[in-house]
């Protein structure tokens, strides 16, 4: 996990636990002042408890969602589910997305997402691009700042590809851009693209992906770059016993600055 | 429990749970607790002017609550404001209270300093109240005078 980003997360998923808890300790004082004032009804002291409980579940879910990408793991290469891997991420992320005045579009096309992988690296991975993503999108006017996260089948395997309209890669970078500290960004802390290629890496034993980074992207947003990264198939032997056509690629088209 | 005289205390926070939450603990605390979404349908539905205390959450989708208070002093209404924020930043607490706000409260925030917040807000502003209300009622009166009447009254002044 890239814990640069886990602090630039941290302001938003603070509110994100705020919220319920606030309203959980307001829920709970209002029911203590109603039974002081003697003017507590059942009713409205049933309703009082199913919201706690609701806010409660609403904050254990955050939690949830940040302790499985933060704790330390084994990589494990089993069959996962790739949209709601990427839907737990995304909702992580959409806090922050909102601060930052950025769309985030979904549009898992691929009609079977059963994937053999680590879905914690993919989540780290997808985490890192979209972070990326609204990094490079920081000079785009306001009302413009979308990152298109978009899965697809292709063929064999499942492609997914992150798109936004930021400043895009130079062309010149497209060989060197999975490089450690290789990275257009102008702040000094920035560590590069590499930061997920470690990781996407690790998920796909990476070869560079047959398209150049500079190549059209599928998506239609003005992503000028694509970050690339190909998971080879599968050996025999890992394939799930069923029928094993999902293991394909991991990819992400991404601009990055 | 909310008598006709219930001092009025606008809620404006995007979050569904914590926005019923704090009506219930005002009503709760005998104000009368009315609740909006968003800014905008603050700006739609409240009152105008809008009287009574403003609780407002700092982070909503849309103008959030800085931009909210802006227009508000813009158009005039000086409506005592308490911000509750989720993420409390310096930034925008410093650019909160300069506006005017009486009190800028991080969540998750404790009835008792929620209350008390609420409740110096409007007593502190009980006497700018009562002479924005004096001032109103003598605009009034003296937009119903005829031409004849306005000029009796100017001499009037000027004599004294």
């Amino acid at each position: 996990m890239r814990f640069a980003a886990m602090g630039e997360l941290t302001a938003s998923i603070a509110h994100e636990i705020n919220q319920p808890l606030g309203a959980i300790l307001a829920n709970a004082e209002a029911a203590e002042l109603l039974l002081q004032n003697g003017k507590a009804g059942t009713g409205q002291l049933r309703e009082i408890l199913a919201d706690i409980r609701r806010d409660d579940l609403r904050a254990h879910e955050v939690i949830r969602r940040l302790r499985a990408l933060l704790e330390k793991h084994e990589v494990r290469h089993e069959p996962m589910r790739l949209h709601s891997a990427l839907a737990d991420v995304l909702a992580l992320l959409a806090p922050e997305a909102e601060r930052r005045g950025v769309t985030l579009e979904q549009h898992f096309d691929a009609l079977d997402d059963r994937l053999l992988g680590d879905a914690v690296q993919l989540q780290q991975v997808l985490m890192n691009l979209v972070l990326n993503a609204m990094d490079a999108m920081e000079q785009t006017a306001p009302g413009d700042r979308r990152v298109r996260i978009t899965t697809a089948e292709r063929g064999d395997a499942l492609a997914l590809s992150v798109a936004d309209r930021g400043c895009g890669i130079d062309a010149a970078m497209h060989t060197t851009i999975f490089d450690s500290f290789v990275t257009t960004k102008a702040r000094a802390w920035a560590s590069g693209c590499r930061s997920c290629a470690p990781s996407s890496r690790l998920i796909t034993d990476t070869s560079p992906w047959p398209r150049s980074p500079g190549a059209a992207p599928a998506s239609p947003s003005r992503c000028r770059g694509a970050l690339a990264s190909r998971r080879p198939n599968q050996p025999a032997r890992c394939r799930p016993p069923s029928k094993a056509r999902h293991e394909g690629s991991a990819r992400g088209d991404r601009a990055h600055r | 429990m909310k008598d006709q005289r219930a001092v009025i205390v606008h809620i404006v926070d995007d979050d569904d749970s914590m926005r019923v939450a704090l009506a219930r603990l005002l009503s709760a605390a005998g104000y009368e607790a009315r609740t909006y979404a968003s800014a905008g349908d603050f700006l739609i539905a409240a009152d105008e002017p809008p009287s009574g205390c403003l609780l407002l959450d700092l982070h909503m989708p849309g103008p959030d609550g800085l931009a909210l208070q802006e227009v508000l002093r813009r158009r005039g209404h000086h409506l005592p404001t308490v911000f509750l924020s989720g993420r409390g930043d310096i930034a925008s607490s410093v650019r909160a209270l300069k506006a005017g706000a009486s009190d800028f409260l991080t969540k998750p925030v404790q009835a008792g300093v929620l209350l008390e917040a609420v409740r110096a807000a409007l007593e502190a502003d009980a006497p700018l109240r009562a002479e924005r209300e004096r001032r109103r009622l003598l605009l009034q009166r003296h937009s119903t005078l005829n031409e004849r009447e306005r000029v009796v009254l100017r001499e009037v002044v000027q004599a004294r």
